[in-house]
């Protein structure tokens, strides 16, 4: 049976191996993105379709 | 979330301000309430919801205000509503009130004077308390309102939990545990900016790009109105799955119309079973042709390599005559076979060897190859019977999986038209037929939108690498594209993340479902929380394997009281996997130690189970509150619970009605009136009343 310390580190190893196949424009997109909504959680309907655009449109030139 | 302590005050049935002590967790962490059907057991239940979130789960919902508090208010008295739970949540206490207030009109309409008024206080370790700045966020982040059917139950509900066309809402509940709301934001969110960045490329777009992108926008406008019709669609035959399996409870309890259901649910298992295996089948294909699949067709090649070899051997140019070393050994050494040094002629004479050591590398080669051939040969031969054995396998299972579903019509028809002679029984089979009519139509419209939704997204797809090509030509839109591409990865690696997370929760419960089954239901069965989402039972077969069988109420009920408290420990778990305390506090759900609230749970239990589940669940969940029938209380479970009980109340029915209908009981040597019947009075109304310990 699976303990707690075995789910952690399952979770741990299923995040390395998703986030390797991204390229490091990707992998900093996907942390801006988590940042944004984690900022924004308290609004009943968070917009940050605008912020993360330009974020993107940065990385990627 | 440890229950201190509930008021409530002219809530529904209760009369008057009410007060219940929670059993703290410990050796004694069972709270029990008796109370007679009618009493306002499931009222308790409900205090508990419309203090948290403003909602009741019962069928007159408008009716909070106590008919009695009413009824002996005079006209313009203000008559007070209110409940307030108390509970401690890590080192802090937090008192969540709801209350209002209502005046009696003359007539005898009431008016309401102030709405009810939300708020929490939260008392610190040290004392001191502050109001709550946003209460209805708090109490979403304490005990978010979808989870709260884990925790707050009836015990005809809890059995729903335990069928099949429950994974889909098990699923549900297991992503809440999980705080996928954040990651839910951010795919939707990347998603919008992916179609920005498309329209952008519609506006830079020219020549075919330009038509290609029409197309898209139109494909993507397609999707969408497909995936939202397919929600609704799937919510449809999710819902009338529910009706099906609640109008066929009701007919289980027909004697002559239950051995059918068994049969049904034993062959509906089978099919569950089948459906597993015949996954397990297409993997072990899909094992088999990656590892060996290459060598499909090889046989021409392997043939047409022999053919060269014999063709050569004929020819004399194979074997070779001379072995390569040693003509360099003669060359380097300047000298002749016979030791002579090298004259011109013995020269030239060597240099003819010399060309015919190309046949003879040629020679090596082809003994390796030949070698390497019969090797793959081996490979192919074990392929070819591996692939048909699991082929035929796959085949098999899928013909199995046809006659159990030809089976299951063949039930479900006698379940529909069978005369059983009984009116009732009739009633719910047509009400069965028109459910099962709808559901059929309905899978078959979700089935087509599931079809035409793929069709879309292929052919989405294709267009976008199309676009991807032509980019290639015009710089601007390449950039554009880029940024489109980096946020599609991105939303499929956060979609990713999400399903692996969830399946190794599942596996995570599926293990602590069976460890908590041994512990409190202690009966020899398999059961599994399968990665469908779904909880299966399993008994021992007559040859010792494990088999599916029909099962009955009371190893539902015991089978989803165990999961359920499986899912307490995820809380639990999930509440200490934090360390900072702050962070904590800001996620959308905290986890924590939770109390599991029962309103009559065991009613269908047998003695076995009646012995063993209560017992046994006390022990694997921190607090345990027991709403009751003194029925089902007296005897096995009294036995079972009574020296762990650590708080114990008595809901008191105050009915209209005659002499000697009054009702007492014996609970922990005292007596108590558990109804009392009143001549003066117009509607039932309860109060209730600690019994000391």
């Amino acid at each position: 049976m699976n303990t707690w310390e075995d789910v952690k580190r399952k979770k741990a190893e299923m995040r390395t191996a998703a986030v390797s196949t991204l390229t490091e424009n990707e992998k900093s997109i996907l942390m801006k993105v988590l940042e944004l909504e984690w900022e924004n959680r308290h609004l009943k309907t968070p917009d940050i379709r605008r912020p993360l655009r330009t974020y993107i449109a940065q990385e990627i030139q | 979330m440890i229950l201190r302590k509930l008021e409530a005050e002219n809530f529904r049935q209760l009369f008057g301000k009410n007060s219940i002590g929670f059993a703290p967790p410990g050796k004694r962490n069972v709270t029990v309430i008796l109370g007679q059907n009618g009493a306002g057991k499931t009222t308790l239940l409900n205090a508990f919801l419309w203090c948290f979130y403003e909602r009741l789960d019962v069928e007159n919902k408008e009716e909070v205000l106590c008919h009695r508090a009413v009824n002996v208010a005079a006209i313009g008295d203000n008559i007070p509503l209110s409940v307030s739970v108390v509970f401690t949540d890590g080192q802090s206490s937090y008192t969540v009130t709801r209350k209002g207030m209502y005046q009696k009109l003359d007539g005898g309409a009431v008016e309401e004077v102030r709405a009810p008024e939300f708020r929490i206080d939260i008392t610190d370790s040290e004392g001191s308390t502050a109001k709550a700045a946003d209460p209805k966020q708090l109490i979403q982040q304490i005990l978010p309102d979808k989870l709260s059917r884990f925790f707050f139950f009836r015990g005809e509900e809890m059995e729903t939990l335990a069928l099949q066309s429950s994974g889909k809402d098990l699923a549900r509940g297991v992503s809440e545990f999980l705080n996928f709301t954040l990651l839910d934001q951010a795919i939707k969110h990347l998603k919008q900016v992916g179609r920005d960045f498309e329209a952008e490329l519609a506006k830079v777009a020219t020549g075919d790009m330009k038509r290609l992108e029409v197309e898209i926008s139109e494909s993507v406008e397609e999707s969408e109105s497909l995936e939202s019709r397919l929600e609704t669609e799937q919510a449809n035959v999710s819902e009338l799955m529910k009706s099906r399996d609640a109008i066929e409870r009701q007919l289980s309890e027909a004697d002559e119309v239950r051995p059918y259901l068994e049969r049904k649910s034993e062959l509906t298992q089978r099919k569950t079973d089948l459906r597993l295996q015949e996954d397990e089948n297409r993997k072990e294909l899909a094992k088999v042709i990656s590892r060996n699949g290459f060598l499909v067709g090889s046989n021409s090649i392997f043939g047409a390599f022999s053919e060269l070899a014999a063709a050569a051997v004929k020819a004399g140019e194979l074997p070779a005559k001379i072995k390569p070393r040693f003509v360099d050994d003669l060359i380097d050494a300047g000298l002749c076979v016979c030791g002579t040094k090298l004259d011109e002629k013995a020269k030239e004479q060597l240099l003819t060897w010399r060309g015919k050591v190309g046949l003879a590398a040629l020679e090596e080669s082809i003994n390796l190859a030949d070698k390497a051939v019969s090797v793959l040969g081996s490979r192919k031969r074990d392929f070819d019977s591996d692939f048909f054995a699991a082929r035929s396998a796959w085949s098999k299972t899928k013909q199995e999986i046809g006659q159990v579903t030809g089976d299951i019509s063949a039930v479900d028809s006698e379940l529909e038209g069978k005369d059983f002679g009984l009116d009732y029984v009739q009633a719910l089979q047509n009400q069965l037929r028109s459910v099962n009519d709808d559901r059929i139509s309905r899978s078959v419209e979700k089935q087509r939108t599931e079809d035409a939704l793929q069709k879309v997204q292929e052919k989405l797809e294709q267009l976008r690498d199309q676009r991807k090509r032509l980019a290639k030509d015009q710089s601007e839109a390449q950039i554009i594209e880029r940024r489109f591409s980096a946020t599609e990865n991105v939303v499929k690696t956060l979609s990713q993340l999400k399903s692996d997370w969830l399946s190794i929760v599942q596996e995570y419960l599926n293990g602590q479902l069976s460890e908590n089954w041994k512990k409190v239901a202690q009966l020899e069965r398999l059961v599994e929380f399968t990665d469908s989402f779904q909880l299966s039972i399993k008994e021992r077969g007559p040859d010792g394997t494990w088999v599916t069988s029909a099962p009955s109420s009371a190893n539902l009920r015991a089978l989803a009281l165990c999961f359920v408290s499986a899912l307490i420990k995820l809380a639990a778990q999930i509440g200490k996997d934090e360390s900072n305390a702050d962070a904590r506090r800001q996620q959308p759900f905290q986890g924590g130690d939770y109390p599991i609230v029962m309103d009559a749970p065991f009613a269908t239990m047998d003695a076995h189970f009646k012995k063993t589940v209560p017992s046994g669940l006390r022990e694997v969940v921190p607090q345990m509150v027991l709403i009751i029938n003194y029925d089902q209380w007296e005897g096995e479970v009294e036995s079972a619970l009574q020296p762990c009980v650590g708080s114990a109340h008595v809901l008191e029915l105050h009915t209209p009605g005659g002499e000697n209908t009054d009702i007492t009981i014996e609970f922990g040597g005292s007596t108590l009136d558990y109804v009392v019947s009143e001549s003066d009075v117009e509607t039932d109304w309860s109060i209730v009343k600690e019994v000391s310990q």
